[in-house]
């Protein structure tokens, strides 16, 4: 009974009713007298305390104290009386401490609060409770909120293969007979693993021997080794032979051995003799590529010296720039013609025997080569005196900086080669000679010694001078044919005496560099740019671009300036037919004249058309502002441009761009989100864990897996950057630009 | 014939074709058309494409005709409807004479009526585990009806009667255990076994006029007050938890089904108001447009949309994000409305008005409601993608945005709009002119009154 009434609502009123009913039955008396104190100390403002005769489902907070307390304050019992009767027990002692200490530590509790602060504290907590509660789903609402594409009913199950062995490797035997079976299963010879053929039983039988083939093969084996090494012990014993001729038979045979084989190969295989010519023509060019053979190396050098004396070292120095030559020469292949007519050797006359040359002449050799050698030795020795005296000269000049590039001013004595290469300098580029010339007079003029300030500001001006007049000369030269000056020549005027000089399009001049790039390049250079030129007037000879522009011109503005107004009717009023004239009078009276045109603003621009009248029409289909979600124009621009239809992009470009943000199933009931969606997005992390933790357990350099996770999350941003750029790619600005018109 | 006999050969070049490259296997194949995607040679890639949005968006809305059809045989005005958890063609209705009626939605026919309630029959609600239905009535009586039978034919009788002590207003079923909360005078919960309430919460002694259980976080509980305010509830606690006040009063409230914090009340004030639970302090949202009461609100399945029902004769459809309407929905016979409704599939809204009709809508206006074969549906969503992709531009704009609406609602929308304008320029006056500084209150923020705790 008790329970049920717990269990209802009561309020609070109800409740004071209740009790004020309850205690009317019983004790009228007693309530009298109760209602008779409370008057009497309504004076002494004490809180009035109501009283309990049975048990309600709320127990009020202001009756906790039992009835006739207030009458009997001196009857109340205390612990202490309880005490004093049990001492009488000793073997309670241990009690009485007990409640001795706890007396002593014990203090009353804090009063509760008043009931509508403490609900308000209980909301508060429940609320903060909730809240946290609630803000699990906050992930997974917000990856929803931006998803590119929803499908619903979430949470459909996953469609899965299942592998036999998925299923199989889940298999855990359990009965005793499974478990014996398991066990000789596993590790058993006879059983196939996956993706082979054959049980391992099955491939020793096949590949185990009988003894007698075991017996052969053993034989085999030994004798092979034994031939092996009766080899090993030849080749130690003739790698030891030192003599000279030995080693000269042992090559004159091997080269026998080659051309046998080269021949015989001829014979039986044309296709192989090939490959062998082929080796040897690339041995040899090999040969070409090094300097084996030039008289650089060591030893061709000590014959050289030796030679003077020695008539063997003369001898085989000789050959052995023959031999250099042999292999150096350039065989001429006959079927290709188109090459010129070269000298397979150069020969130049010089006296350095090791530029060739002296092949003709071994006769005498002797002369020849001591009279180079000695040169050299002259060349050195000459060499280092120029060098310490420009070091003395650059120690002089070091208080002149502006003459620090100077040539030492010994040239003439630096011996004849050297005059001899600023010779073919000077012929292989003659034309920049000049230039150089020219601009080295800034440096070449430091013999005189200039001392005042006015000496160096002519100078300058000289110089200035001097390019200014170089630059015209060298303007003139690339471009005569677009310089409208250029009419002053009289003999470009004759050439193209019916070409008006005003169709031409001022261009700016091409700017001549007076780098030390040396003008043969240029001259080059400029030979490929007429060239290109030439191509191009040639390609665009039909379509003449500044006639049609100027058409265009005037017909623009031709539409813009406001046309008479022509209301004359033929034969209205007189005669009418062909070839007959409008009267005058017909015309004063019917033809309505135009106004003036009003001035534009490109009449005097030349080549230049400016649009004066907006097209409101346009105007009216360009977006004004920036879209909410965009922050700049260029990127809303770049949406607009990329295209989104069959016709600009792939069908599956078009699939992917155009698939629609939410998907729902026809006819299917779509539930609200469950906790499944969570549980299963948790579920997924973990597993992508475990894989992670697999990986590292597979790999045991940590290193190298960041590096490899490192490597993974760059290549993903790539991989969205091409994609924007070729978004970009595909972008269009000509087309957005016609639009905002 | 020298080219081939002679020693000078001359070489002629052809061009070599592959049939397979453009010849169709057979004759249902759509002809391969080979195409060149260099974006140079399509220099007017964006005026194109906005051509086709343009016709795009002009074909939606020649093919925007949202009404399907209207079911007609209650006897009074309707009160409320209720989707079955199950079956999607299966449509409850309540109406104010207490007649429950079971609708089949596909065939638009009644399948099933009875006499639920003495009076109004105010709410109902679906408990999915038990496939049963609750109503409420003013005659103080919750009843429990079956809903497994094809023809409607456990209708006939309630399974279960409750009869409680005072009026009932609302009621709402947990998603997956049985309890039942109903509101009225108190915010009451129900055991499915019970006579009596498990627990009672009341705060303040203002009434209830709607009470929604969270169909996602399961334990929590809003309802709507009449003094204006919104209370949520934890089932699990002795006590309400929060309460909103706001301007106005609060007619109904809906839970967002995918967003398990999010809910939208429909208010008086002309506005829904979408709150996030855990902050009470400002709606997150603020939905205007309607011209008159917002009567009831309900979510779209996929919680992207709502639908809103005022008393202003028109529906609207908003997105849950955005503070303007997508779309509008009126006929000319329909009268106030009372009641909503997004069907399960997300693909129709009901809507119950005073002049005891239900109507069927389509939930977007243009949608193809036959098969669509694959090309269509490709054509269909690069329309869309066209669209999207130049809607802020003002002529597709204007298209997209065009829509007819009832004289009343175009009348009392410049009236708002002057109305609203004219207390903007007074606010800035009265800044303007006075020396205090007065605090700035955003929008949203001026609709809350007070937050208790």
């Amino acid at each position: 009974m008790s329970k049920l009434k717990i269990l209802q609502p009561v309020e609070d009123k109800q409740e004071f009713l209740d009790i004020d009913e309850a205690a009317s039955d019983d004790e009228d008396e007693e309530k009298h007298e109760k209602l008779l104190n409370a008057i009497s100390k309504l004076g002494n403002k004490k809180m009035k305390i109501t009283q309990r005769t049975e048990p309600v489902s709320r127990i009020n907070e202001h009756a906790l104290v039992q009835i006739g307390s207030d009458k009997s304050k001196t009857n109340k019992i205390k612990v202490d009386d309880l005490l004093s009767v049990i001492a009488e027990k000793p073997r309670l002692d241990a009690l009485k401490k007990a409640v001795k200490q706890a007396k002593s530590k014990s203090s009353t509790l804090k009063a509760p609060l008043e009931k509508p602060q403490a609900l308000r504290v209980e909301r508060a907590a429940g609320y903060e409770k909730i809240k946290d509660e609630v803000s699990k789903w906050d992930d997974i609402v917000k990856s929803n909120r931006v998803a590119e594409q929803l499908i619903f009913p979430m949470n459909q199950p996953s469609i899965k293969m299942h592998s036999a062995s998925e299923f199989t490797a889940k298999f855990k035997p359990k009965t005793p007979l499974e478990q014996q079976i398991s066990e000789l299963l596993r590790g058993n010879k006879h059983v196939q693993a996956e993706n082979e053929e054959l049980t391992p039983a099955e491939k020793e039988a096949l590949t185990t021997m009988s003894l007698k083939e075991a017996l052969e093969r053993r034989r085999e084996l030994a004798k092979s080794r034994a031939l092996q090494s009766y080899q090993e012990a030849k080749a130690r014993r003739q790698n030891k032979i030192k003599s000279k001729t030995y080693h000269r038979l042992l090559k004159k045979e091997k080269m026998k051995n080659h051309v046998k084989e080269f021949e015989a190969l001829k014979e039986h295989d044309p296709q192989r003799a090939l490959e062998k010519l082929d080796q040897l023509e690339k041995k040899r060019i090999e040969e070409r590529m090094t300097l084996k053979h030039k008289g650089a190396g060591k030893w061709a050098k000590l014959q050289a010296i030796r030679s003077k004396y020695d008539q063997n070292a003369r001898e085989s120095l000789a050959d052995q720039l023959r031999l250099g030559k042999e292999v150096t020469r350039k065989i001429k292949k006959p079927d290709d013609e188109s090459e010129e007519d070269i000298p397979s050797v150069p020969l130049e006359k010089s006296d350095n025997p090791w530029l060739g040359g002296s092949l003709p002449d071994s006769s005498y050799p002797t002369t020849e080569i001591t009279s180079g050698y000695r040169k050299l030795w002259d060349n050195v020795n000459k060499g280092k005196e120029i060098k310490k005296k420009m070091n003395k000269e650059v120690q002089k000049t070091a208080k002149k900086p502006s003459k620090l590039k100077e040539y030492p001013p010994t040239d003439e004595n630096i011996d004849h080669s050297t005059t001899v290469d600023s010779a073919e300098n000077e012929s292989v580029a003659s034309e920049s000679y000049d230039v150089q010339e020219e601009f080295s007079e800034q440096l070449d003029e430091g013999l005189v010694r200039k001392s005042t300030m006015e000496d160096f500001q002519q100078t300058v001006e000289d110089i200035e001078m001097k390019q200014i007049t170089y630059k015209k000369q060298s303007k003139r030269q690339p471009a005569p044919k677009i310089d409208p000056n250029a009419a002053s020549v009289p003999a470009k005027t004759k050439m193209a005496s019916d070409i008006d000089p005003l169709k031409f399009l001022s261009m700016p001049d091409s700017v001549i560099t007076n780098s030390s790039v040396p003008v043969t390049e240029e001259g080059n250079e400029e030979e490929e740019e007429e060239q290109r030129r030439m191509t191009l007037a040639e390609a665009f000879a039909d379509d003449d671009v500044i006639e049609q522009f100027k058409e265009e011109k005037k017909r623009i503005v031709n539409a813009a300036t406001p046309k008479d107004i022509d209301l004359t009717l033929p034969g209205w009023g007189e005669w009418g037919g062909a070839g007959v004239k409008i009267s005058n009078r017909k015309k004063k009276r019917f033809i309505i004249k135009a106004p003036p045109a009003p001035k534009r603003r490109d009449d005097n621009q030349g080549n230049l058309i400016i649009n004066e009248d907006k097209n409101p029409n346009m105007r009216r289909q360009q977006v004004n502002d920036l879209p909410f979600p965009f922050r700049s124009a260029a990127a809303f621009e770049s949406t607009i441009r990329a295209p989104v239809t069959s016709t600009f992009v792939p069908e599956s470009a078009v699939r992917k761009l155009t698939a629609p943000k939410v998907l729902t199933k026809i006819g299917t009931v779509i539930t609200p989100m469950t906790d499944e969606v969570l549980i299963s997005a948790a579920k997924r992390n973990k597993e992508t864990e475990d894989t992670m933790e697999l990986e590292n357990s597979k790999k045991p350099t940590p290193g190298k897996y960041q590096k490899r996770q490192k490597s993974q999350l760059t290549t993903k941003p790539t991989k969205r950057s091409k994609i924007q750029k070729n978004q970009w790619q595909i972008t269009d600005t000509s087309a957005t630009n016609s639009l905002k018109k | 014939m020298d080219i081939f006999s002679g020693e000078s050969k001359m070489k002629v070049k052809v061009l070599v074709r592959n049939p397979d490259d453009y010849l169709r296997e057979t004759k249902r194949d759509i002809h391969k058309l080979p195409r060149n995607y260099n974006p140079a040679l399509h220099p007017l890639e964006a005026p194109r494409e906005y051509t086709r949005a343009m016709n795009a968006v002009k074909l939606e809305r020649v093919f925007a005709m949202p009404f399907i059809g209207s079911l007609d045989g209650h006897q009074d005005g309707l009160t409320c409807l209720g989707k079955h958890p199950d079956h999607l063609s299966w449509l409850y209705s309540g109406a104010c004479d207490g007649e429950l009626k079971l609708w089949d939605v596909a065939k638009r026919k009644i399948v099933y009526t009875v006499q639920a309630h003495d009076g109004f029959l105010r709410a109902m609600a679906f408990s999915q585990e038990t496939s049963s239905l609750y109503t409420v009535g003013d005659d103080k009586l919750i009843k429990q009806w079956k809903t497994q039978e094809l023809d409607g034919s456990d209708l006939k009788a309630p399974v279960n009667t409750i009869v409680t002590r005072s009026m009932l207003t609302g009621v709402s079923h947990h998603r997956s255990k049985p309890y039942l909360a109903t509101c009225g005078e108190a915010c009451n919960l129900w055991e499915q076994t019970r006579a009596q309430p498990i627990k009672t919460f009341q705060w303040g002694v203002d009434s209830l006029q709607c009470i929604k259980f969270n169909q996602v976080e399961e334990n929590v509980i809003t309802a709507c007050g009449s003094d204006r305010s919104i209370i949520l509830y934890d089932m699990r606690e002795s006590a309400p938890l929060r309460k909103v006040v706001l301007q106005m009063r609060s007619n109904s409230l809906c839970w967002n089904p995918m967003e398990a914090f999010i809910f939208t009340v429909a208010n008086e004030d002309y506005n829904l108001y979408t709150f996030d639970m855990r902050n009470f302090a400002s709606p997150i949202n603020v939905h205007k447009d309607h011209v008159s009461a917002v009567i009831d609100v309900d979510y779209s399945p996929t919680g992207k949309e709502f639908v809103s029902a005022s008393y202003d004769k028109t529906i609207r459809l908003y997105n849950s994000r955005q503070a303007h309407s997508r779309d509008i929905y009126h006929t000319n016979r329909m009268q106030r409305l009372t009641c909503a409704a997004w069907s399960l599939d997300d693909r129709f809204i009901y809507s119950g008005s005073d002049e005891m009709n239900i109507r069927i809508w389509k939930a977007r206006a243009a949608e193809k409601l036959g098969v669509v074969k694959p090309r269509e549906k490709t054509a269909l969503r690069v329309n869309a993608k066209l669209v999207e992709k130049f809607a802020h531009h003002p002529a597709i704009k204007r298209i997209n945005r065009h829509r007819h609406v009832p004289r009343h609602v175009y009348n009392s929308r410049n009236e708002l709009r002057s109305s609203r304008i004219a207390a903007r320029r007074k606010e800035f006056n009265v800044r303007t002119h006075t020396k205090r500084q007065l605090p700035i209150i955003p929008e949203k923020a001026k609709v809350i009154v007070s937050e208790q705790q």
